[in-house]
């Protein structure tokens, strides 16, 4: 692995300082090939629309959905709480800036300092901890609610995942793809099996869904969860959630939320969107 | 001489109806897949023990399904069954942390939220949970051979799981410059030997003598199993091609060779009967 | 009775337990393939319509190729099953779950499920 970086490392520092990691750019631009091959005729930047920019059917049906989003309500009680000061009288703002639309756009970063990814979420409950509020716990709730309201916000920007060419952010970063790569659980699957190599396909009735473009609309309102939850019907999960469920599907122990591996994957995974639109939250199937 | 034998005989086959009648006799019936370890693990006895109370048993490696075993006096108590479960928890919790160590543990050999193991605990209710959780309530319970059985499959999770991380410690995308390497040299010879043997085929053909198994495309003759496990037949120059496919390039290769034969071979044949005549 | 009167008796009732066996033998022998395509249909089981178009089952995936004239495709029954067992040893990185190395059927749910496949 050092021999690697090292050599990592002496390529990525001809490129100046501040300069980004070559194999991350190249992975996206890898896999938007990839998929033009896939899918002719599907524009790459359509894609942020998961399955749906894949069958016109399908498509209309998410459409008039989106006329009248089932989440609406749940985004709107996010900005509440996003509004609401604190018992010590500050307000979200005072951690995340005046400019509400320009906080999605940041996550997730590497940050050099705490020499790890951080994510949105994560942000929303360390800026509660540090004054002196409770954070909101989980994948979904709440802490989804306030993501909504901040992802709305940001609707429209693109993008863009920068990984620095300094060893541990890269290391990270190829932590995040190995993870996705590799085959898990009892029924051997790995993340790339459905999203890259049988994207596109059915499994039963369900579209599987490409990588590129996957992240954008998080937090999703998933259908599924909305009828699950018999008390609140919130649909509502962070992008952790869904990571944690796919492992469960493929019969792997799901890990740890907000842990390092999920955060590691939230980072590669984020940057093979890089170019497309934020557009969360949104409804999917 | 024999009246001697005869007494050592029997006087060991009086200790012998002592022990088993002092055992369980009967208590086991041997399924598939059982091994005598396995079968004394879950009585909670040596395999000593239990090999003595059955003297049926010559071969202590062949085991017969639906052979029944006497149990060894005593074997069954709780402690020795106890002890043996706490060994197997013991062992498929080694086995889980090793593969949780490579990132490789499954959901339902331990994971607290698990509810793939259905068991219905002795107060009659249905309990759903992974295999180690059930497998406590199960010893709990004093059902110490349910909880191990239980516990072995945890163990199998936990080195299948370790297993499968540690066979990808490459594990990268199937395209694009990480791509694995295919061998390029063995890909050109074919393409090489392919343009040589369409010629020839071409050249047998242009004076009418091209066999029916060499190239066309409705001959059934060539038989392949894929990789995949699936059969195809078809013709030498055809079955090489789907053989170059699926990357199998010897196949291709000793397949396109015998093409050629058959094309030279039918070239050779045209020409020899230029003059082909009635032999009348 | 009379000795041989009592063999043919005792001959006689063996020959109507005997075949009592055979008829329910002949109808277990129906069995296995309906066996395996429960198990093949079970979501938590095989669940092979996740992938793959197979008998009269409803809204199929297709990821994998359809199980139709598998007789043809697998000649040999063994092979099929072996597939089943663990089609990574074909294709190291097939999407198709190894059922029996990894413990996710028994082996006997792998032989009904091979019967019921191999019929199609």
């Amino acid at each position: 692995m050092r021999k690697y970086l090292s050599v990592l490392l002496a390529a990525s520092v001809s490129l100046g300082t501040g300069s980004v990691s070559a194999d991350s750019t190249k992975h996206v631009d890898e896999l938007k090939d990839y998929f033009m091959k896939k899918f002719p005729g599907v524009e790459i930047e359509s894609l942020n629309d998961g399955s749906y920019a894949l069958d016109e059917s399908l498509y209309m049906q998410f459409e008039n959905i989106e006329e009248f989003p089932p989440w609406e309500d749940f985004a709107a009680k996010g900005e509440e709480i996003y509004n609401t000061p604190f018992a010590n009288g500050k307000t979200f703002a005072s951690c995340f800036g005046d400019d509400v639309t320009k906080i999605r756009a940041k996550y997730p970063y590497w940050n050099s300092e705490l020499k790890r990814v951080v994510t949105l979420e994560g942000d929303i409950n360390k800026c509660l901890t540090d004054n002196g509020e409770k954070p909101l716990k989980g994948k979904r709730g709440s802490l989804a609610h306030v993501s909504a309201y901040i992802a709305l916000q940001a609707r429209g920007q693109k993008i863009n995942v920068v990984v620095p060419d300094e060893p541990e952010a890269i290391a990270a970063y190829e932590a995040g793809k190995k993870f996705f790569y590799t085959k898990r659980g009892q029924l051997n699957l790995s993340c790339a099996d459905c999203h890259v190599y049988q994207a596109g396909m059915n499994v039963r009735s369900e579209l599987l869904s490409p990588v590129v473009g996957q992240v954008s609309h998080f937090p999703v309102w998933r259908r599924k969860w909305e009828l699950a939850d018999t008390k609140n019907n919130d649909g509502f999960g962070t992008i952790q959630r869904r990571y944690g469920g796919c492992n469960k599907q493929v019969r792997a122990k799901p890990f740890k939320n907000q842990g390092e591996e999920y955060r590691n994957l939230e980072y590669f995974h984020t940057s093979l969107s890089n170019g497309l639109e934020w557009n969360g939250p949104a409804y999917r199937k | 001489m024999k009246k001697k034998f005869n007494r050592k005989v029997s006087a060991v086959a009086a200790g012998i109806l002592l022990v088993v009648s002092a055992a369980n006799a009967g208590a086991y019936e041997v399924k598939r897949g059982d091994t005598l370890f396995e079968i004394a693990e879950s009585m909670g006895v040596e395999m000593s023990a239990l090999l003595e109370v059955n003297p049926q048993i010559t071969n202590p490696d062949v085991i017969e399904v639906g052979m029944k075993l006497n149990a060894p006096a005593g074997g069954q108590s709780a402690g020795g069954q106890k002890a043996a479960y706490e060994m197997a928890l013991k062992a498929a919790n080694a086995a889980l942390d090793k593969a949780a160590s490579v990132g490789g543990e499954w959901r339902d050999s331990r994971w607290k939220k698990s509810k793939f193991v259905k068991w219905k605990n002795p107060q009659g209710k249905t309990v759903k949970g992974s295999y180690v959780g059930i497998a406590k309530m199960a010893a709990e319970a004093g059902d110490y051979g349910k909880a191990i059985k239980l516990l072995k499959v945890a163990k199998f999770q936990g080195e299948m799981g370790y297993q499968q991380a540690m066979a990808q410690k490459d594990a990268g995308p199937l395209f694009g410059a990480s791509a694995p390497k295919v061998d390029e040299s063995a890909k050109l010879a074919y393409e090489e030997m392919l343009k040589e043997v369409n010629a020839a085929v071409d050249k047998a053909a242009s004076v009418g003598g091209e066999w029916r198994d060499t190239r066309w495309k409705k001959s059934k003759f060539v038989k392949w199993v894929k990789p995949d496990g699936s059969t195809v037949k078809g013709s030498y120059v055809g079955i090489a091609q789907k053989a170059a496919e699926a990357g199998d390039y010897d196949k291709a290769m000793s397949l396109l060779k015998t093409a050629r034969f058959q094309a030279e071979m039918g070239y050779q044949q045209a020409m020899d009967q230029k003059n082909a005549k009635p032999m009348l | 009775m009379t000795k041989p009167v009592q063999r043919i008796a005792r001959f006689i009732s063996a020959l109507v337990i005997s075949s009592a066996v055979l008829s329910s033998a002949a109808m277990a022998a129906d069995d296995p393939i309906a066996q395996g395509k429960k198990i093949a249909e079970d979501r938590k089981k095989g669940n092979c319509l996740g992938c793959h178009a197979m008998g009269d089952g409803v809204m199929p995936g297709n990821i994998g190729p359809p199980l139709i004239a598998m007789k043809a495709r697998y000649p040999d029954k063994a092979k099929l099953r072996a597939q089943i067992w663990d089609a990574t040893a074909a294709n190291p990185h097939t999407p198709m779950p190894p059922f029996g190395k990894h413990g996710a059927l028994s082996d006997k749910e792998i032989d009904l499920i091979t019967e019921y496949v191999y019929s199609l």
